[in-house]
C-alpha cells in the first residue's frame, strides 16, 4: 500500500511538473506544422557587435553593408575611435534606447558617423549619443543625403549634436550642452518637432531652403534658430539665447514664432524676407538687440508684436515695408533708417475708465490707417 | 523496509527534480488559480508574418508577393532580380514593416517596382521605415492600381526609375525622403496628407499632389519640374520651395497656399490657375536663369493677398480678368506688377523712394502715402 502511494505520488508531480514547465497539451487543430519562429524570424535585424560589425583603426564598430541594424547595449568610447561607423548606404541604425557615451580626451570622434562620401538612405533613431569628442551623430561631413535622423537625444559632445547634409529629416530629436551647433542641417531639409538647449554655438542652424517647424531653442551662446535663403520656419520659440532668437537670411519667412530674452535681437533678418504675426519680448538682454532687425532691404514686416527689447523694430537700410506692428516697452519703440515705407506710428490712446459693457464704445486707437503701427 | 526507502527518496528526487526545474525555469510558487502555461511562444513574442520564400513566395514578376492580409515584416536586405518587383502586395488590410532593411534594384531591370500594390483598388496597405532605390519603375508604388486609404512613413526613396514613393486616394505620407528619382519624389492621387517630408534632386517634380490633399511643413528644393505641384482644392501650409527648375509652387485651382516661401525657381515662385486664396508667402528672385513671377496668376477668381515678392522678373503677374489682389508688397522686381485689365486691386502706391525720415522715437507719420486698407505697394 506504502508503494503504491509513493510511486502515485511521483506520478502526480511529474505530471503537475510537465504542465507547469511545457506549455498547453492540447495540439492546435489542423495538419502538424511549426507553430514556431525562428529567432532570427523574432529579430531579423543585425545586432552591432564585434562579429557582426568588428571596428576598425578609428571606429569600435563598422557597418559596411546596407540592411538594418541595432544595439544591444551601450557603447563607450575609446580614444581615437567612433562609435558607430557607417560606410555603406541604405543602414537603418535603431539605437534601440541604448546610450552612446564618449570619454574625456578621446579625440575628434563621433559617436555616429557616416565616413564614406555621398552616402544615400541612412536612418538613425532612438536614442542617446553624448560626450564624443566630435559630434553625436555626424552624417553631414561626409555629404550623407536623403538621411534621416529621428527621436535622438544628444548632449555633451564636442561638436555638434546631430549633423546631417542635403534633403534630410530631423524629426524629435533633443540637443542639450553641445560645443557646436545642437543641431545642424544642409540644404533642402525639413526639421521638426525638436529642441535644442543650452549649445555653445547655434541651437538649431539650417541651410536654404528648409522647413522648421515647432521647434524650441533656448539658452544657446549662438542664435537659437539659424536659416539659410528660402527657409520656412513657422511655430517654433526661441528664448534666453546668447545671439539672436532666430536668424534667417535672404527670401524667408518667418511666423507665428515667440522670441524672448535673447541678448540680441529677437528676430534679425537680411533681406526679401517676410517676417509676419511674431512675438518678440524682452530681446537685448544682457546685451543690445531689436525685437525685430532688419539688415537689409526688401523685407515686409507685418503684424508683429515687439515689447521690452532695446529697440522694437529695428530697419537698417532703405527699401522694406513695415505695416500693422505693435511696438511696447522699448527703450526705442521704432528705429527705421531713411527710405522705408511704413503705416503711419501712432501712439495708441488709452481709456480714462473702465469698459464692462454690453453696449459700444468708441475706439481710441488714433487711426483708422489699415496699416497703422501702433506704440502703446 | 529498503525498498520503501528507495522508492521514497526516488519519488523525492523526482520532486526535487521537479522543483528544480521550476528554479531555472521561473519561480517556485505557482501562480494562483488553475494550471496554466507562464511562457510565450515565439510567435507570440513576434506575431507578425515574416517576409520569405514560405510564407510570402513570390511568382513570376515578384520576388515576394503578399497575398493575405496581416502584418509583415523583413528580416533582411533585398536585392532586385531582373522582371520582377520587390516585394508585391495583392491583399488589402497589410502592414509592411521594412525594419529598416533596403531593398535595392539592379540596372538593367526593367519597370519594376520595389513595393508595389499590383491588384486594382486594394485599401488599407501601410508601408514603413526603410529604404528602396534604384528600382526600375518606383520605389513604393500604391497608387498604380489605386491602393486607397493607406500609409508610407519614414521611407527613404533614392534613384528610382519612376517616382519615389506613389500613392492613391485618401493616404497619408509622413516623415518621407525622396531624393534623385527619375520620376516625381512623391506622387498622390486626391485627398492626402502629406507631413515632414523632404522631395530633393528629382527629375521630375519633387513633391506632386491630387486634389483635395494637405502638404505641411515639407521642403522641395532642386528638382528638375515643380518643387511643389497640386491639383484642386488643395491646402499647402509651411513649406518651401527653393532652386527648382520649374515653378516653386505650383497649385490648379481651389487652393490655399499659405506662410510658405518659394525662392530662387527658374520659372515662378507660386503659380495658381483659379480659384484660389495666395496669402501670406515669401516669394523671392523667381525666374532664376528661366522667366517667371513671384505669383503668378493664370485664371480668374485668384484672392492675392499679404504676399512679399522680391527681385524676380515679375513681382505678381496676373493674366486675365476677375481676380482679387490686396494688400501685397513688391519690390526690386524687374516689373513689380503685371496685371491685366478688369481685376479688382486695391491701389498700387509707388513707395520705391518714399523720402521718409528717419525714426528713432515711438512715433512717425504714415510713409506707405495711403490709408487704403487695401492697398498694394511698391517699395
Amino acid at each position: 500500500m506504502n508503494r503504491t502511494r509513493i510511486i502515485t505520488a511521483a506520478a502526480l508531480t511529474l505530471t503537475a511538473a510537465g504542465l507547469l514547465l511545457a506549455g498547453p497539451l492540447t495540439p492546435p487543430a489542423g495538419p502538424v506544422t511549426s507553430t514556431y519562429k525562428t529567432l532570427t524570424e523574432v529579430e531579423p535585424r543585425i545586432a552591432i557587435n564585434l562579429t557582426n560589425t568588428p571596428g576598425d583603426a578609428n571606429s569600435l564598430f563598422k557597418i559596411t553593408q546596407p540592411g538594418s541594424y541595432y544595439l544591444t547595449g551601450n557603447i563607450t568610447g575609446v580614444a581615437g575611435r567612433h562609435g558607430v561607423e557607417i560606410a555603406a548606404s541604405g543602414v537603418t541604425l535603431d539605437l534601440m534606447g541604448f546610450d552612446l557615451s564618449g570619454i574625456p580626451g578621446m579625440g575628434a570622434f563621433d559617436g555616429v558617423s557616416a565616413t564614406a562620401n555621398s552616402l544615400i538612405n541612412i536612418t538613425v533613431r532612438n536614442g542617446s549619443v553624448r560626450a564624443w569628442g566630435d559630434d553625436g551623430v555626424d552624417l553631414g561631413s561626409n555629404f550623407v543625403e536623403n538621411s534621416a535622423v529621428i527621436d535622438v537625444r544628444a548632449s555633451g559632445n564636442a561638436g555638434s549634436g546631430i549633423t546631417t547634409d542635403d534633403g534630410c529629416t530631423i524629426s524629435g530629436c533633443s540637443a542639450f550642452q553641445n560645443s557646436g551647433s545642437g543641431i545642424s542641417a544642409s540644404t533642402g531639409c525639413t526639421i521638426s518637432n525638436s529642441t535644442a538647449y543650452d549649445n555653445t554655438d547655434n541651437g538649431i542652424s539650417a541651410g536654404d531652403g528648409c522647413t522648421i517647424t515647432g521647434c524650441t531653442a533656448n539658452s544657446n551662446t549662438g542664435n537659437g534658430i539659424s536659416s539659410g535663403g528660402g527657409s520656412t520656419i513657422t511655430g517654433c520659440s526661441a528664448s534666453f539665447n546668447t545671439g539672436s532668437g532666430i536668424s534667417a537670411s535672404f527670401g524667408s519667412t518667418i511666423s507665428n514664432c515667440t522670441v524672448r530674452a535673447n541678448a540680441l535681437d529677437g528676430i534679425v533678418v537680411t533681406s526679401q524676407c517676410l517676417v509676419l504675426a511674431n512675438t518678440c519680448s524682452g530681446n537685448g538682454n544682457g546685451g543690445d538687440g531689436a525685437g525685430i532687425h532688419a539688415t537689409g532691404a526688401d523685407n515686409r514686416i507685418e503684424g508683429n508684436n515687439c515689447i521690452n527689447a532695446d529697440r522694437g523694430i529695428d530697419v537698417d537700410v532703405a527699401g522694406n515695408i513695415i505695416i500693422k506692428n505693435t511696438c511696447s516697452g522699448n527703450t526705442f519703440n521704432w528705429s527705421i533708417a531713411i527710405g522705408n515705407s511704413f503705416g503711419p506710428i501712432v501712439v495708441a490712446g488709452t481709456n480714462a475708465a473702465v469698459v464692462n459693457t454690453n453696449g459700444a464704445v468708441a475706439g481710441n486707437l488714433g487711426s483708422t490707417d489699415p496699416n497703422t503701427n501702433f506704440s502703446y | 523496509m529498503n525498498r520503501t526507502r528507495i522508492i521514497t527518496a526516488a519519488a523525492l528526487t523526482l520532486v526535487a527534480a521537479g522543483w528544480g526545474g521550476l528554479l531555472f525555469a521561473g519561480p517556485i510558487n505557482p501562480p494562483a488559480g488553475p494550471v496554466a502555461s507562464t511562457y510565450k511562444t515565439l510567435t507570440e513574442a513576434e506575431p507578425r508574418t515574416a517576409i520569405n520564400l514560405t510564407t510570402t513566395p513570390g511568382d513570376a514578376d515578384s520576388l515576394f508577393k503578399i497575398t493575405q492580409r496581416g502584418s509583415y515584416y523583413l528580416t533582411g536586405n533585398i536585392t532586385g532580380v531582373a522582371g520582377r518587383h520587390g516585394i508585391e502586395i495583392v491583399a488589402s488590410g497589410v502592414t509592411l514593416d521594412l525594419m529598416g532593411f533596403d531593398l535595392s534594384g539592379i540596372p538593367g531591370m526593367g519597370a519594376f517596382d520595389g513595393v508595389s500594390a499590383t491588384v486594382n483598388s486594394l485599401t488599407d496597405i501601410t508601408i514603413r521605415n526603410g529604404s528602396v532605390r534604384n528600382w526600375g519603375d518606383e520605389g513604393v508604388d500604391l497608387g498604380s492600381n489605386f491602393a486607397d486609404n493607406s500609409a508610407v512613413i519614414d521611407v527613404r526613396a533614392s534613384g528610382n526609375i519612376g517616382n519615389g514613393i506613389t500613392i492613391s486616394t485618401g493616404c497619408t505620407i509622413t516623415g518621407c525622403t525622396a531624393f534623385g528619382n527619375i520620376g516625381n519624389g512623391i506622387s498622390t492621387s486626391n485627398g492626402c496628407t502629406i507631413t515632414g517630408c523632404a522631395a530633393p534632386f528629382n527629375s521630375g517634380m519633387g513633391i506632386s499632389i491630387g486634389g483635395g490633399c494637405t502638404i505641411t511643413g515639407c521642403s522641395a528644393y532642386l528638382n528638375n519640374g515643380s518643387g511643389i505641384s497640386t491639383g484642386s482644392g488643395c491646402t499647402i501650409t509651411g513649406c518651401s520651395a527653393y532652386s527648382n527648375f520649374g515653378d516653386g509652387i505650383s497649385a490648379n485651382s481651389t487652393t490655399t497656399i499659405s506662410n510658405c516661401t518659394a525662392r530662387i525657381n527658374t520659372l515662378d515662385g507660386i503659380r495658381v490657375f483659379s480659384d484660389c486664396l495666395i496669402l501670406a508667402n515669401m516669394c523671392s528672385a523667381n525666374g532664376n536663369g528661366g522667366d517667371g513671377a513671384g505669383i503668378h496668376a493664370t485664371g480668374s477668381d485668384n484672392r492675392i493677398e499679404g504676399n512679399n515678392c522680391t527681385d524676380n522678373d515679375r513681382g505678381i503677374d496676373v493674366d486675365v480678368a476677375g481676380n482679387f489682389i490686396i494688400k501685397n508688397t513688391c519690390s526690386g522686381n524687374t516689373i513689380n506688377w503685371t496685371i491685366a485689365a478688369n481685376n479688382v486691386v486695391g491701389p498700387i502706391l509707388d513707395r520705391t523712394a518714399p523720402a521718409s525720415a528717419a525714426i528713432s522715437g515711438n512715433s512717425a507719420p504714415d510713409s506707405t502715402g495711403s490709408t487704403h486698407p487695401n492697398a498694394n505697394f511698391s517699395y
